[in-house]
C-alpha cells in the first residue's frame, strides 16, 4: 500500500518537487527534523507537488499509519490528511477529498474516524469503485483535455471508466487514454527512487592496545584495503573516493577523505595514496580502530590525466574531472566576457563557466596588433591637475603623480563618454596626454564628481 | 545679428526610432538657442516639416529648411530643398525610397520593405534639381571610403557628386568628441574638400534637445535592437555621449574655433535654401480629363439632373435660388472638380457596387450635395445654412491665402468600404492618390511599456503598469505613479531605475510614435502625388501620405473622406433579406418619415440596437423628451453628448420640451433662431445665425466664428471672436430693441459654452435619418433588423447576447447556428407562423473558430451541403477544439440534437485518421443537459443564448430573498428601498460623471439601471467592477418614465456555473 500525505506542503503553486523541503520549512520551520522523523517511520519517501508519498509496502500497515499520525501531530500538522490505497491516484484522491471533506457518502466507511489525523483507507480491489462517483476534476486533467471531456459530457470518473479504451483514445488522444486509466484506479507512476546500494566498507577495532606508528597503521589498512579492492574488482568498478575513519584513544573520531585521480580497484595504487596521506596526517591521539569506506565509485578503464593536456585524456574523463572540480568547489572556472561598453574599465566581466564551456576553449581570440599597449590601472587614481582652457574645455597642463609633478606637452581630446543614467551614471572627458618625459598617459575628468583621474598609460 | 552657425541636419521624432524631439519643440528650442534657421533631415520622411513650419511661422519666426536623410545605395546622404523644384524632388525621392516605382503597387501583394527606405544614385541624379547635397555622417559613402583609406575612391565619389549637383554640394564634417578616429576622419574630410575645391560644412546631426530626449533616444535605440538599455550599453550600440543634442550656435562656434569655414558654409547654405508649404500642394485631379468637357458645366448638369429626381421636374423658387447661389460660390472658388469627385464616388458606390452610402457633416447643408445624391438631407426643406458648409471666404494660411476646401465626409457600409477605396485608387490611378495618415503620439500605456521594457522590468510588471495608464498622457502617468500608483502596484520608483522610468515617461510626452492610416481620408492629384506629398505604403497594401489631416489643411490640400459606418451595413443587410424573403424593396430614403408606431416605440425607450439613440443616456433622455417627429430625433442626436451634458444644457431642454419650463429668449430676435430647440443653442448653424442677425457680421466674420468654434483648443482665439461679436451686437443699430451689454454678455457666455459641443444641424439630420430607419426596421421588421445588426457586428453599444435577449423579447424566434441549413452569417428561416421568420445565428459567432475555418466551411458548403457530422469534419478538417465548439453551439443539431452526443461523434471523426481501420461508432448516452446548463453552454460557445436567460434559474431563489426583477421593479413606488439583481451587461463610467458608474443589469424580463456613486464605487469596487451577477440594495428613483436604482449596497450573486460573458465597459 501507498500512503499519500496531503496538507503538509502548502498548495500555493510554489511547492514543486525541487523545493518541497523549502515549502516544508515554510510550513513548519523544522523540515529537517520532520524529514528525519518521517524516514524513521517509512524508509521510502518522496514528494510530488503538494503530496508526500510514503511507501508502506512490506511494513505493518496499521502500525505504520499510527506512527505517521503521531508524527504529523507531533510536528504540528494535525490538519493534514492521509490517503492509503494500493495505487497512487486513489491514495492521492482519497487524501485530497478527505481534506476537502468531499468523500462521497457511500464511502464514508473508508475514513478512520477514530484517528486524530484524517485517514482514508481504500481497500485493494475497491479502487475503481471509490473513484466512480467522483467528478473527473479530481484526477486533475489538463485544461484542454478537461474542456473536451466536459463538452462530450464526461462528468464523473465512472463516465470515463465505463467507455472503452479505444473509443477514448480515438477521441481524446494519448492524454485521454492516460486519464481513462486513472479513472479506473490504474496508476503505474514511479514514485520512489531505487534504494542506493551499500558501498564496500571494511573496518577493524582493537581494545587492548593503541597504535601510534604509521607503519602499523599501514599494515592494518593494507588488510582492510585488500578486502575492499577485492569487492570492487568483483563488481568491475573502481573507487574514486574513500574515507578513512579513525577511532582514537581519547574516544573521538577522526575522518579523513581521500581521492584518487581516477577510479581504481588496485590495492597497490590505493595503498600508495594512503601511505602518502598517512604520512601527512597529524592524529590527535593513538588509534584504536580504523574503517575504510568507499564514498564514490567509477567505471574502470577510462584514463585520467592532466585536465589541460587534451592530447592525453579522453574527453569524457576530462569533462568528468572538471565536473567534479566544479561540483566540489563551485563556480571556480571563469572566463572573461568582453562587451563594447564605452568605459574601458567596465568592458570585461568574469563569468562562471559550466564544465562544457570550460572545456571549449577556442584558440581564435581576436587578433590584435598593438603598436602601443594601453595599460589600465585596476582603479583610476585620483590626481591633482592644472589646466588651461581650449575651445571651451579644460585641458590638462600638469598633473601630480605621487610626489612627482609631470608636465604635459600635448593633450588630445576631450573624448567624451557619458551615459547609463538609469543605473550607474557616468560622464567623463578623456585626454590622451604626452608628458615631458615621453610618457603617453590617459587622464580623465569626472564631469559629475569634478575630479581628475589617471586611468592608464601606453607602453 | 546672424548666428555664426546653422544646424542643417536636425532629426525629429519623425525619424521614427532615431529622433526624440517633436518638430515644434525643436523649432521652439532652436529659437531659444539663437538660431535664425534650422534644417530638418529626418530619415526618408517629411512628416515633421509642416509642424515645424507652422511653429516657425506662427510662434518663432525662424527659417525652416526642408530636407531628408536618404539611404543612397545603402549609405546615408542628406539632401536639402533649395526651392520649389527641390521640394518636389525631395518628395519624389522619399516616395521612391519608400515605395519604389509608383505604378508597381499592388494591394494584393504589398511589398514588405517598410522601414528600409533606399534609393539608387541614378534616381537621385535624376531628381537633383533644386536640391543641396550634404555628403552624410561617418557612416556615409564618402566617410567610409576615407576610413578605408581609399583616397582615390573618395575623390572619385566627390567628383561624381559634383557632376550631379555642381556647386550645390558640401562635404559634411562632424565632431561628436568620440575620439581620435572621428577627429582623424574630420581632418581627412576637410583635407579632401580643400584638395577638391569643394566646400565643407559643419553639422552636428542632433537627435534631441535635452537629457530627457537623450534617454528617450537611448530607449528607442535599444528597443529597435530588441534589447534592454543595459544590453545595448554592453553591445556599444548607444551613442557614447550626449553631444548628439542641439547645441547653441555659439557653442558650436567655440568647438570649431579655428575652423570657421565650415560654420560659415552652414550659414551660406541656409541662406540659399527656402521652403514654403504651398510647394507641397499638388494640383487637383484634371477633372476635364476624368469627366470630359468643362467641369463646371458638367457639375451644373448633374446637379439639375439630380434636382429633378429629388424635387420633381419643377423647382420651387427657394430651391432654384439656393442651387444658383451654391453653384456660383463653387464656381468662384474652383471646387467643381471636388464635387464631381465625390459625386462620382457616391454614384459608383450606390449604382455599381450597390453599397449604401450617405454624406454626413456640414456637407448636408448643401443643396448641391443633396441633388448630387451625396447627402440625404434636404437643406431647403429644413432651412439649413449653406455657409456652414462653404462660405466662399478665402482665408489666410501659412501657405498663402486660399479657399478652405469643403469638408464632405461620406459614410459607407463599413463592411464594403474597401471596395470604394479600391475604386478611387483605380479611377484616379494608384500613383495619383493616397490615403491620409494619422500621427500617433505616445500615450501613458505605450510610454510606460516601452520605457519599462528598455529598463529591463519584467514583462508582466510592465504590462500591469501599462494597463493602469490608459487614461493618462505619459507625463500625467508619471505623476500618477509618483502620487501613489507605484506604491499600489508594488513598483519601486525611488531607486535609480524607478527615477529613470519617470523621467523617460515625461520625456515621451507628446512625442510622435508611429504613423497609421486615417479611417477614410483620401487625397488626389493630377500628377503622381508622391512627387509633392511623400508617400509610403502600409502592410495592408494601401498607400498613405506622410502628412496628417491637419498638415494637409495647413498645406491647403482638399481631403475626400470615405468612412465606414456599421449602421449602414445593418440597414443594407436588413433590406437585402427583406427583399429576398418578402419581395419588398425598401430604400433608406423612402421609408415613411411619420410612422406613429415607430415614434411610439422610440418614445418608450425601446431603442436597443438602433443607431445613435440606443445608449442608456439616450434612452433615458428619450423617455423624457418623447420624440414624435424627425426633428426631435435630430435634436436628440445632437443633445446627448458629453459637451451638452457638461454644458448643463440637457436638463433645461428636457424641462422645456416637457412644458415644465417656458423657453427664455434674452433678446426677441433669438426666438426665431432658437425656437425649435426651445431657446437652447444646440447647433452651430444657430450660432452662425446669431452672429449674422444680431451681430450683423459679414460672412467672413461669421465663418471665422464657425472656425474658432470648431477648434476648441484655441480658446483665446474663440474668446477674441466672441468679444468681437459682443461688440458687434452692441453696435448693430438694426437690432430692435438694441442689444444691451447684459444681453450681449449672456449671449457671449452661452456661445462660449456652446463652442465646446456645437454640432452641425445638417450632421444631426444625416444621423437622425439612419437612426429613424433602424428604429423603423426594428418595429416593422424585427427579425430582419436583428439579422442586419448581428451580421454587421461588431458595431453599436451592446453585446450580441443582449441583442438576442432583446430580439426574443420582441417575439423573434432565435435558432442556434446550424451547419446544415445555416451559413457563416445570420439568416432567416420559415416558422409555423407564415408572417414571421426565425433568426438563425451565423457560424461566425461560434467562439474559438477562426476566420480561416469559417472560410473553409463556406467553401465546402458551396461545393455541396454537408451530410453528416463526419462529413463536416472530414471536408473542413476541423481540429478537436473547433469540433467541440461547433457541438457545444448546437451547430450539429441537424444530425444529432444532443450536443454531448454530437461532440462524441465529432471527436471520433476528428480522431479517426486511419482509413483502413476505421474507429467504431461506439454507443454513448450521456446525461442530457438541463435548461440551466444549456444557457450557460450557449454563453460559453457563442455568447448568444437562444434557450433562455441565465437569471431564469436563479429567479426562484431570488424571489425567496425578496429580490425584485425588472418587471416587478416597475410596481415599486418612487423613493422606496428595493433589492434587485441581474446580469451586468454594460458598465459605463463617463468622464463627465465624476467617478459615478452606471450599470445596466439584464434579466429575463428586461433591464434595470443602477447608479453607483463614487463613494459606493470605492466601497464595493470589486463587485461593481468585476462581478457578472450582482444584487443591489438601493432606492428607486423615478423621473417621468425612467427608473433608476441608486445603489447603496452591492453583493456578488453566487451562481453554480461561471458565465463566459462579455461586459461592455465604457469610459
Amino acid at each position: 500500500m501507498i500512503a499519500c500525505i496531503y496538507g503538509v506542503i502548502p498548495t500555493d503553486g510554489v511547492s514543486e518537487v525541487s523545493n518541497a523541503p523549502d515549502a516544508l520549512a515554510r510550513a513548519n520551520g523544522n523540515s529537517l527534523a520532520f524529514h528525519v522523523a518521517l524516514l524513521d517511520v517509512v524508509p521510502r519517501v518522496s514528494t510530488t507537488g503538494a503530496m508526500i508519498w510514503a511507501d508502506i509496502r512490506g511494513l505493518p500497515e496499521c502500525a505504520t499509519i499510527d506512527r505517521l499520525i503521531a508524527l504529523l501531530r507531533r510536528s504540528g500538522f494535525s490538519h493534514a490528511t492521509i490517503g492509503v490505497a494500493a495505487t497512487p491516484i486513489v491514495a492521492e484522491v482519497a487524501a485530497r477529498q478527505l481534506a476537502r471533506r468531499q468523500i462521497p457518502a457511500a464511502w464514508r466507511h473508508v475514513v478512520d474516524s477514530s484517528a486524530s489525523v484524517g485517514v482514508a483507507r481504500v481497500s485493494v480491489g475497491d479502487e475503481r469503485a471509490f473513484l466512480d462517483p467522483l467528478l473527473l476534476g479530481v484526477l486533475e486533467p489538463d485544461p484542454t483535455l478537461a474542456n473536451l471531456l466536459d463538452g462530450a459530457g464526461f462528468e464523473y470518473c465512472r463516465d470515463l471508466a465505463q467507455v472503452s479504451r479505444e473509443s477514448v483514445e480515438v477521441r481524446f488522444g494519448a492524454a485521454g487514454a492516460r486519464l481513462w486509466r486513472l479513472a479506473r484506479g490504474d496508476d503505474d507512476r514511479y514514485l520512489f527512487d531505487v534504494i542506493p546500494r551499500a558501498l564496500p566498507e571494511s573496518s577493524m577495532a582493537w581494545s587492548e592496545y593503541a597504535i601510534k606508528r604509521v607503519e602499523r597503521l599501514v599494515f592494518v589498512l593494507n588488510g582492510l584495503c585488500g578486502a575492499v579492492c577485492r569487492a570492487l574488482r568483483d563488481g568491475g568498478e573502481g573507487a574514486m573516493a574513500v574515507t578513512l575513519r579513525f577511532s582514537l584513544a581519547n574516544r573521538t573520531v577522526f575522518e579523513h577523505p581521500v581521492r584518487a585521480a581516477r577510479p581504481t580497484s588496485s590495492q597497490t595504487v590505493w595503498m600508495r595514496i594512503l601511505r602518502v596521506e598517512l604520512e601527512r596526517l597529524m592524529l590527535p591521539d593513538a588509534v584504536v580502530g580504523i574503517a575504510f569506506r568507499v564514498d564514490a565509485l567509477g567505471p574502470l578503464g577510462d584514463k585520467q590525466g592532466d585536465l589541460f593536456d587534451r592530447g592525453f585524456v579522453t574527453a569524457s574523463a576530462a569533462e568528468a574531472g572538471l565536473s567534479q572540480v566544479l561540483d566540489d568547489q563551485g563556480d571556480i572556472a571563469v572566463a572573461p566576457h568582453n562587451t563594447r561598453h564605452h568605459l574601458l574599465d567596465r568592458r570585461t566581466e568574469w563569468r562562471p563557466l559550466d564544465a562544457t564551456q570550460a572545456l571549449d576553449i577556442s584558440p581564435g581570440l581576436a587578433h590584435t596588433d598593438p603598436v602601443l599597449t594601453l595599460q589600465l590601472l585596476s582603479r583610476p587614481t585620483r590626481i591633482a591637475v592644472t589646466t588651461i582652457e581650449r575651445r571651451g574645455c579644460q585641458v590638462p597642463r600638469t598633473y601630480r603623480d605621487g610626489a612627482t609633478v609631470r608636465t604635459i606637452v600635448d593633450a588630445a581630446g576631450p573624448d567624451v563618454v557619458s551615459g547609463e543614467q538609469w543605473h550607474r551614471p557616468y560622464a567623463r572627458e578623456y585626454y590622451r596626454c604626452v608628458t615631458t618625459d615621453g610618457q603617453l598617459v590617459w587622464l580623465f575628468r569626472d564631469v559629475q564628481g569634478h575630479g581628475w583621474y589617471l586611468h592608464g598609460w601606453w607602453d | 545679428m546672424t548666428a555664426p552657425y546653422v544646424e542643417l541636419r536636425a532629426h525629429t521624432a519623425f525619424s521614427f526610432g532615431d529622433g526624440a524631439v517633436a518638430p515644434d519643440v525643436l523649432i521652439a528650442r532652436a529659437k531659444v538657442l539663437g538660431y535664425h534657421a534650422i534644417g530638418i533631415t529626418d530619415h526618408a520622411d517629411l512628416g515633421g516639416i509642416v509642424r515645424a513650419k507652422l511653429q516657425a511661422t506662427t510662434e518663432t519666426s525662424i527659417k525652416v529648411i526642408a530636407g531628408a536623410e536618404l539611404r543612397v545605395d545603402g549609405k546615408p546622404l542628406a539632401l536639402l530643398a533649395r526651392n520649389a523644384a527641390g521640394c518636389r524632388n525631395l518628395g519624389a525621392l522619399i516616395t521612391h525610397a519608400r515605395v519604389g516605382v509608383l505604378p508597381g503597387w499592388d494591394r494584393a501583394n504589398p511589398r514588405r520593405t517598410r522601414g528600409l527606405p533606399h534609393v539608387a544614385w541614378d534616381v537621385v541624379a535624376e531628381h537633383s534639381e533644386g536640391l543641396h547635397c550634404l555628403t552624410g555622417p561617418a557612416s556615409g559613402a564618402l566617410a567610409m571610403l576615407l576610413r578605408a583609406r581609399d583616397g582615390r575612391g573618395a575623390e572619385r565619389w566627390v567628383g561624381t557628386c559634383r557632376d550631379v549637383f555642381g556647386d550645390r554640394m558640401a562635404i559634411e564634417v562632424q565632431d561628436h568628441q568620440t575620439g581620435g578616429e572621428e577627429r582623424a576622419l574630420a581632418g581627412a574630410l576637410v583635407a579632401l574638400a580643400e584638395r577638391m575645391g569643394v566646400p565643407w560644412v559643419v553639422t552636428n546631426d542632433p537627435r534631441y534637445i535635452d537629457d530627457g530626449g537623450r534617454l528617450v533616444h537611448d530607449i528607442l535605440t535599444a528597443l529597435r535592437a530588441g534589447m534592454t538599455l543595459d544590453e545595448a550599453t554592453a553591445r556599444g550600440i548607444l551613442h557614447p555621449n550626449d553631444t548628439w543634442r542641439l547645441h547653441a550656435p555659439d557653442e558650436m562656434a567655440r568647438r570649431w574655433a579655428g575652423c570657421e569655414e565650415g560654420l560659415h558654409e552652414s550659414v551660406r547654405i541656409a541662406s540659399e535654401c527656402d521652403f514654403e508649404l504651398r510647394w507641397l500642394r499638388p494640383p487637383l485631379p484634371d477633372f476635364p480629363e476624368v469627366f470630359g468637357g468643362d467641369q463646371m458645366a458638367r457639375l451644373r448638369e448633374e446637379v439639375y439632373k439630380g434636382a429633378r429626381v429629388r424635387w420633381g421636374d419643377t423647382l420651387s423658387e427657394p430651391q432654384s435660388r439656393q442651387l444658383k447661389h451654391e453653384l456660383s460660390i463653387i464656381d468662384e472658388l474652383g471646387f467643381a472638380g471636388f464635387f464631381l469627385v465625390m459625386w462620382e464616388a457616391v454614384d459608383f458606390a450606390r449604382n455599381t457596387l450597390n453599397v449604401l452610402c450617405q454624406g454626413r457633416g456640414s456637407a448636408a447643408n448643401s443643396a448641391v450635395a443633396y441633388c448630387l445624391g451625396i447627402t440625404a438631407v434636404d437643406p431647403v426643406a429644413h432651412n439649413l445654412l449653406f455657409e456652414r458648409f462653404l462660405s466662399g471666404v478665402r482665408v489666410p494660411g501659412v501657405s498663402g491665402e486660399y479657399a478652405e476646401a469643403p469638408d464632405i465626409d461620406v459614410d459607407i457600409e463599413h463592411k464594403r468600404r474597401e471596395e470604394v477605396l479600391d475604386h478611387m485608387y483605380k479611377k484616379y490611378k494608384r500613383e495619383k492618390s493616397g490615403m491620409v495618415c494619422i500621427i500617433q503620439t505616445y500615450r501613458g500605456p505605450n510610454a510606460a511599456l516601452d520605457a519599462m521594457r528598455a529598463l529591463g522590468y519584467p514583462v508582466d510588471v510592465a504590462r500591469m503598469v501599462s494597463k493602469r495608464m490608459h487614461r493618462y498622457d505619459p507625463a500625467d502617468g508619471a505623476d500618477a505613479l509618483e502620487d501613489g500608483l507605484a506604491e499600489e502596484l508594488g513598483l519601486c520608483i525611488d531607486d535609480a531605475r524607478g527615477k529613470t522610468l519617470l523621467a523617460a515617461m515625461r520625456a515621451f510626452d507628446e512625442l510622435p510614435r508611429m504613423r497609421s492610416t486615417h479611417v477614410g481620408g483620401f487625397a488626389l492629384s493630377s500628377v503622381p502625388i508622391g512627387e509633392y506629398l511623400p508617400v509610403e505604403h502600409t502592410t495592408m497594401g494601401r498607400t498613405i501620405i506622410q502628412f496628417d489631416k491637419d498638415d494637409l489643411d495647413a498645406i491647403g490640400v482638399p481631403k475626400f473622406d470615405f468612412l465606414g459606418l456599421g449602421a449602414l451595413s445593418l440597414v443594407r443587410f436588413s433590406f437585402d433579406e427583406i427583399k429576398r424573403q418578402t419581395g419588398k424593396c425598401l430604400e433608406l430614403y423612402n421609408l415613411p418619415q411619420d410612422d406613429a408606431e415607430t415614434f411610439a416605440m422610440i418614445a418608450r425607450g425601446d431603442t436597443l440596437g438602433t443607431f445613435q439613440i440606443e445608449s442608456r443616456a439616450q434612452i433615458s433622455s428619450i423617455v423624457h423628451t418623447k420624440p414624435s417627429e424627425m426633428y426631435d430625433i435630430v435634436v436628440q442626436v445632437a443633445l446627448v453628448r458629453p459637451g451638452p451634458i457638461q454644458g448643463k444644457f440637457v436638463h433645461p431642454y428636457t424641462r422645456r420640451r416637457r412644458g415644465k419650463e417656458a423657453p427664455v429668449y434674452v433678446h426677441p430676435s433669438l426666438e426665431d433662431i432658437l425656437k425649435r430647440t426651445y431657446g437652447i443653442p444646440i447647433f452651430q448653424e444657430q450660432a452662425m445665425n446669431i452672429a449674422k442677425r444680431l451681430g450683423g457680421l459679414p460672412i467672413e466674420k461669421v465663418d471665422a466664428l464657425r472656425r474658432a468654434m470648431g477648434n476648441i483648443r484655441k480658446e483665446e482665439k474663440l474668446a477674441a471672436v466672441i468679444e468681437e461679436l459682443k461688440q458687434a451686437m452692441l453696435d448693430n443699430a438694426d437690432n430692435t430693441p438694441r442689444v444691451t451689454p447684459d444681453v450681449a454678455e449672456q449671449i457671449g457666455q452661452d456661445l462660449q459654452t456652446f463652442a465646446n459641443y456645437g454640432f452641425p444641424e445638417s450632421h444631426a439630420w444625416s444621423f437622425a435619418l439612419i437612426a429613424y430607419a433602424t428604429a423603423y426596421l426594428k418595429y416593422h421588421y424585427a427579425e430582419y433588423f436583428y439579422l442586419g445588426l448581428l451580421n454587421a457586428y461588431p458595431m453599436g453599444f451592446y453585446r450580441p447576447s443582449t441583442l438576442i435577449h432583446d430580439a426574443r423579447r420582441h417575439g423573434v424566434e432565435v435558432r442556434p447556428p446550424c451547419l446544415l441549413s445555416g451559413t457563416s452569417q445570420c439568416t432567416t428561416e420559415p416558422t409555423d407562423d407564415p408572417s414571421r421568420r426565425a433568426l438563425r445565428i451565423g457560424w461566425k459567432f461560434i467562439r474559438g473558430v477562426g476566420a480561416k475555418t469559417i472560410a473553409r466551411l463556406e467553401g465546402a458548403q458551396e461545393l455541396r451541403p454537408f451530410s453528416s457530422i463526419a462529413d463536416v469534419i472530414e471536408r473542413v478538417h476541423l481540429d478537436r477544439a473547433e469540433a467541440l465548439q461547433f457541438a457545444r453551439a448546437a451547430a450539429f443539431g441537424a444530425w444529432e440534437p444532443d450536443r454531448r452526443r454530437a461532440a462524441w461523434e465529432a471527436l471520433r471523426a476528428v480522431g479517426d485518421v486511419m482509413p483502413l481501420a476505421r474507429a467504431r461508432e461506439t454507443a454513448y448516452a450521456p446525461r442530457p443537459l438541463d435548461t440551466r446548463e444549456l444557457i450557460f453552454q450557449d454563453y460559453a460557445a457563442t455568447g448568444i443564448c437562444v434557450t433562455g436567460h441565465p437569471m431564469e434559474h436563479l429567479r426562484e431563489r431570488l424571489r425567496g430573498a425578496a429580490i425584485f426583477d425588472s418587471q416587478a421593479l416597475e410596481t415599486v413606488p418612487d423613493g422606496a428601498r428595493v433589492r434587485v439583481g441581474g446580469l451586468v451587461t454594460v458598465r459605463q463610467q463617463p468622464t463627465t460623471a465624476k467617478g459615478t458608474i452606471f450599470l445596466l443589469l439584464e434579466d429575463e424580463f428586461g433591464y434595470i439601471n443602477i447608479v453607483v456613486t463614487k463613494k459606493m464605487v470605492e466601497h464595493y469596487r470589486e463587485v461593481v467592477k468585476h462581478e457578472p451577477f450582482v444584487v443591489v440594495d438601493g432606492y428607486v428613483a423615478r423621473d417621468d418614465g425612467t427608473t433608476n436604482v441608486i445603489g447603496v449596497m452591492f453583493q456578488k450573486l453566487p451562481v453554480s456555473h461561471s458565465l463566459i460573458h462579455d461586459v461592455h465597459n465604457f469610459h
